[in-house]
C-alpha cells in the first residue's frame, strides 16, 4: 500500500494531525517525546488511500540519537514514499532546520504548518505563497482543532501525487562537505540556520511574544521560595484524589466482578452439574483471576486520569524541571519521580508510567526503585499490626515504613548507578509547554488507553497465575504450603506454630492487602465457619452499587477528618489473635512489617513489570528485594531479641553476596544495558 | 569567555564555540536546536532548585542543564 511517513518535531502536533486525518485515536500529550512506539494508521478518502506511519519526535537526523536513528533508517528504507514534514507555525525557524535536512536527502514531501491557529492568535504573518517559493518545497498551512485541515492536506497530497518527478536535493557546498572532521558539524548547522534565517527575513514577520503569559504564571509557580512548596502540594492534592476518588469505586468492582465471575459462574455450572473441578478452575481460578484484576481497574484509571489532566494544564513537564536536581543524584532524570510518587499508591499504575521515561535505563532503573514505595495495599496492614504492638506510637512506626522503603529505593538508585549504569545520565533537553485549561476528554481517551494496556498484556500474565494459585486454595493445599515455608521465616521471629503467618505472606503474593485477611480467617478458623447463603445475583449487584455510595459517604466524612482512621469491634479479637501467635514480641511484629514492606511486590506489578522490561530483570527485582527484605528483617528480629547470632552472620553474608551476584549478572548479561 | 554556568536570569549572551570535550551527540543535538555560534541567547529562568534553566533564543524556549551545557562557550 502507498506509505506515508509524518516527521517532525516533538511537540508540533504530530499525533494531533496523525488523529484527524486518520480518524483513530492515539495518545496526545504535552511532553516532548511521547510518541515512542512506530505508530501505524490509515487514510481512507475519496482522492487518497494510504497507509499512514507515525515517526519519534525529532530534531534532526543524526545517527547518534535513537529516535533520529529509527527516523532516519525508516526514510532511507523505500518503504515510505511520501513524507508529510509537521512543524509549528509558533516556532517556525527551529523546526525548519529539519526540513532543510530532509530537503538535503530529496524526500518527496509537503511541509505542513500546523498550529496556524496559534500563529494567527499571535500574530505572526506569514506570506505562504512567498514562503513556498523560498523553501523550494510545496507548503500548506493548517490547525489540527480545524476539521477542515484534513481535505486541505489531503488534497494537496493527492495533487503533489499527479506529477512523479522527485525534487532534486538541495547541494551542501562543497567547503562544508570537506571541511576538517572538528569544524564540520559546526559548519553544517550554521549553513542550514543562515538558509533558514534567510527564508524566514523574507516571509516571516514576527508576532508577539506567547510566552507572556506562561511567564506569569510561572514567576509564581517557579519562584524561588513557593516553587517547592506549590509542587508538594500539587503532588500531595493529585495523590489524594487519585487514592480517594478510585476507593469510592474498588468495592464496586470486588463485588460485582466477584458476583458475576465467580459466584454466578459457580451457580451456573452447578446448575448445569459440571463437575467440582472443572467448576473450581473456572469459578475459584480463571473468575478469581478476573476478579483481582478488576480490582486494580479504578486506581489505574484515576491516576492516569489525573495525570492527564495535570499534563496537559502544562504542570507536569515543570514538576519534572523542579524535581530534576533531586532526581539526579539517584541516577534518574526529573521525570522519574512520577512513577516513584504513583508507587505510593499502588505499583501497577507506577510501574506503567515508567513507559513515559524515553531511555531503558531510567525504565529499568525505576521498576528497581518503586516496589520500594509503600503502597496502598501494605497500609492496612501497617495499621493493624502497629495498632496490636505499638498502640502508643503507631504513627511513628507507621511513618519509619515508610522512610526505610524510600531510603532502600535511594540505595537501590545508587548502588545501581555506581555499579551497572557508571555512565553518566543522558543529556537533558526539555522544553516547557505553554499553560492550557486542562482537558478532560482528552486526559479521559488518555486513561482508557492505559487500562485497555494493562488489561490486555497483565491479564494474560495475571490471570492464569492466580487461576493456578486460585484452585491450590479451594482444594486446601495452603496450609500445608505454609507450613512447609514456615521454617524460613522462624529467623525473623515468627515460629513454626504460626505457620497462618506464612499463608498470609503468600497470599500476599495476590494482593498485599489480603494478608490480614488471610491470617484472620485462619486464626479463627474452628470457630464458625460462613454458611453457604443463597445465591442472587440480583442482591450482589446491588450490594455492588450501595458500595459506591456508602463509601462516597466516607470518603466525605474523611474529607472534614482527613488523617484519622478507625478499628472496628471485629479487629479487637484479631489483636487478641495475633499478638499470640507472635509471642507478644513487637520485635518480631516489626520484623514482619519489614518483610512485608519489601518482599515481592505483588503479582498484579509482576505482571506489568514483565511487559516493561521483561521476565529477567522482573524476577531479579523479586529476588533482590525479598531477599534484601529476609535479611534484614532477620537482623532486626535477632539483634533486639533472638540474639542468634548464627543467624545474624548468616543474614549479613547473604545480603551482599546477593548484591554482589545480581551486580556481577548485571554486568556480565549485559541485560541492563543502555539501548 | 563566560559560561552557561555562571549566568543569572535575565542574563544574555553569544555562543562562540564548543569545547572539544563535549559529547558529540549532545553537541549535535545542541546544534540542530540553533545554537550555532554567533546565536544570542537569554537565560530567561532556573528551576526552584536553581538547575536546569531555561533559555529563549531563536524566537523560542528550551530547558538544559547547567553542567552538561558546560561546553557551549560563550561571550556576554
Ligand atoms: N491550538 C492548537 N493546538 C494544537 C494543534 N495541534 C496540536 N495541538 C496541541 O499541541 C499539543 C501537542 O500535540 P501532539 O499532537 O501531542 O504533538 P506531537 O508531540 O507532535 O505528537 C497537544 O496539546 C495538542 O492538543 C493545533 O493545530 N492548534
Ligand atoms: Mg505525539
Amino acid at each position: 500500500m502507498f506509505t506515508i511517513a509524518v516527521a517532525g518535531n516533538p511537540n508540533c502536533g504530530k499525533s494531533a494531525l496523525f488523529n484527524l486525518l486518520t480518524d483513530g485515536r492515539q495518545k496526545v500529550g504535552n511532553w516532548p517525546g511521547v510518541t515512542v512506539d512506530k505508530k501505524i494508521g490509515r487514510i481512507k478518502h475519496k482522492n487518497l488511500d494510504a497507509k499512514l506511519v507515525d515517526l519519534p519526535g525529532i530534531y534532526a537526523l543524526d545517527a547518534w540519537s535513537e529516535d533520529e536513528r529509527i527516523s532516519r533508517d525508516y526514510l532511507l528504507s523505500g518503504e515510505p514514499e511520501f513524507l508529510l514534514n509537521i512543524l509549528d507555525s509558533t516556532n517556525l525557524e527551529r523546526n525548519l532546520y529539519l526540513t532543510t535536512i530532509l530537503q538535503e536527502m530529496g524526500v518527496k514531501m509537503l511541509v505542513v504548518l500546523n498550529m496556524i491557529d496559534i500563529a494567527e492568535k499571535n500574530r505572526i504573518g506569514i506570506n505562504l505563497e512567498q514562503f513556498e517559493k523560498e523553501l523550494g518545497s510545496p507548503v500548506v498551512a493548517v490547525s489540527a482543532l480545524r476539521a477542515g485541515s484534513k481535505s486541505i492536506i489531503i488534497n494537496k497530497i493527492a495533487e503533489l501525487l499527479k506529477t512523479d518527478n522527485k525534487p532534486s536535493p538541495v547541494p551542501v557546498p562543497s567547503e562544508i562537505e570537506n571541511a576538517s572532521e572538528e569544524n564540520k558539524d559546526e559548519l553544517l548547522a550554521e549553513w542550514r540556520y543562515k538558509r533558514i534565517e534567510n527564508i524566514m527575513a523574507k516571509t516571516v514577520k514576527k508576532g508577539i511574544s506567547a510566552y507572556a503569559q506562561s511567564d506569569k504564571i510561572d514567576r509564581i509557580v517557579m519562584n524561588k521560595f513557593f516553587g517547592i512548596p506549590i509542587f508538594l502540594l500539587t503532588m500531595y492534592l493529585l495523590f489524594w484524589l487519585t487514592i480517594h476518588v478510585s476507593g469510592v469505586f474498588i468495592d464496586f468492582f470486588d463485588i460485582a466482578f466477584g458476583a458475576i465471575f465467580v459466584d454466578g459462574l459457580r451457580y451456573v455450572l452447578t446448575n448445569i452439574n459440571t463437575p467440582e473441578v472443572i467448576i473450581s478452575i473456572l469459578a475459584d481460578g480463571v473468575g478469581a483471576g478476573i476478579q483481582t484484576l478488576s480490582t486494580f481497574l479504578p486506581i489505574t484509571f484515576s491516576l492516569f486520569f489525573f495525570i492527564g489532566l495535570l499534563e496537559s494544564s502544562g504542570y507536569m513537564a515543570r514538576a519534572a524541571f523542579v524535581m530534576d536536581k533531586v532526581m539526579r543524584t539517584m541516577g534518574l532524570p526529573g521525570k522519574a519521580f512520577i512513577p516513584m510518587l504513583i508507587g505510593f499508591g499502588c505499583s501497577v499504575p507506577a510501574i506503567m508510567a515508567t513507559r513515559n521515561l524515553e531511555n531503558k535505563r531510567d525504565r529499568i532503573l525505576s521498576v528497581f526503585m518503586v516496589p520500594f514505595m509503600s503502597c496502598g495495599a501494605r497500609l492496612p496492614v501497617y495499621i493493624l499490626f502497629t495498632a496490636a504492638f505499638f498502640p502508643s506510637n503507631a504513627q511513628n512506626v507507621i511513618f519509619a515504613l515508610y522512610v526505610i522503603g524510600i531510603v532502600l529505593a535511594v540505595a537501590t538508585g545508587l548502588l545501581l548507578k555506581g555499579t551497572v549504569y557508571k555512565g553518566s545520565l543522558a543529556p537533558f533537553i526539555m522544553e516547557l509547554p505553554q499553560y492550557h485549561t486542562p482537558q478532560i476528554k482528552g486526559a479521559a481517551i488518555n486513561a482508557m488507553f492505559r487500562l485497555k494496556a494493562f488489561i490486555k498484556k497483565s491479564g494474560r500474565i495475571l490471570i492464569p497465575i492466580i487461576a493456578i494459585l486460585g484452585v491450590l486454595n479451594s482444594v486446601g493445599v495452603l496450609p500445608a504450603v505454609g507450613k512447609s515455608i514456615a521454617p524460613v521465616f522462624s529467623p525473623i521471629g515468627i515460629s513454626e506454630e504460626n505457620w497462618q503467618a506464612s499463608v498470609g505472606l503468600f497470599s500476599g503474593l495476590f494482593a498485599k492487602e489480603s494478608i490480614i485477611g488471610t491470617m484472620n480467617s485462619l486464626y479463627s478458623q474452628g470457630a464458625e465457619k460462613e454458611e453457604d447463603e443463597e445465591f442472587s445475583l440480583v442482591e450482589k449487584l446491588g450490594e455492588a452499587f450501595v458500595s459506591i455510595a456508602e463509601n462516597a459517604k466516607a470518603l466525605g466524612e474523611k474529607i472534614k477528618d482527613p488523617l484519622g482512621f478507625e478499628l472496628s469491634e471485629e479487629d479487637a479479637s484479631l489483636f487478641e489473635n495475633i499478638r499470640k501467635a507472635f509471642n507478644n514480641s513487637s520485635a518480631a511484629a516489626f520484623a514482619f512489617l519489614l518483610f512485608v514492606l519489601l518482599y515481592v511486590p505483588c503479582l498484579s506489578a509482576v505482571a506489568v513489570a514483565a511487559r516493561e522490561v521483561g521476565v529477567v530483570l522482573v524476577l531479579l527485582q523479586s529476588l533482590y528485594s525479598t531477599t534484601l527484605g529476609w535479611c534484614l528483617a532477620v537482623i532486626f528480629y535477632q539483634l533486639v531479641e533472638g540474639h542468634s547470632v548464627p543467624s545474624i552472620v548468616a543474614a549479613a553474608l547473604i545480603l551482599p553476596a546477593m548484591v554482589l551476584g545480581i551486580v556481577f549478572y548485571a554486568r556480565k548479561s549485559g541485560r541492563f544495558s543502555r539501548s | 569567555m563566560n559560561r552557561i554556568i555562571s549566568l543569572n536570569p535575565g542574563d544574555k549572551a553569544v555562543v562562540e564555540r564548543y569545547a572539544q570535550s563535549m559529547d558529540k551527540a549532545y553537541k549535535l543535538k545542541l546544534l540542530a536546536l540553533g545554537l550555532t555560534p554567533g546565536t544570542e541567547f537569554t537565560l530567561v529562568k532556573t528551576s526552584p532548585f536553581g538547575d536546569p534553566i531555561e533559555i529563549e533564543l531563536r524566537g523560542y524556549r528550551l530547558s538544559l542543564r547547567r553542567h552538561e551545557a558546560e561546553g557551549v562557550l560563550c561571550s556576554q
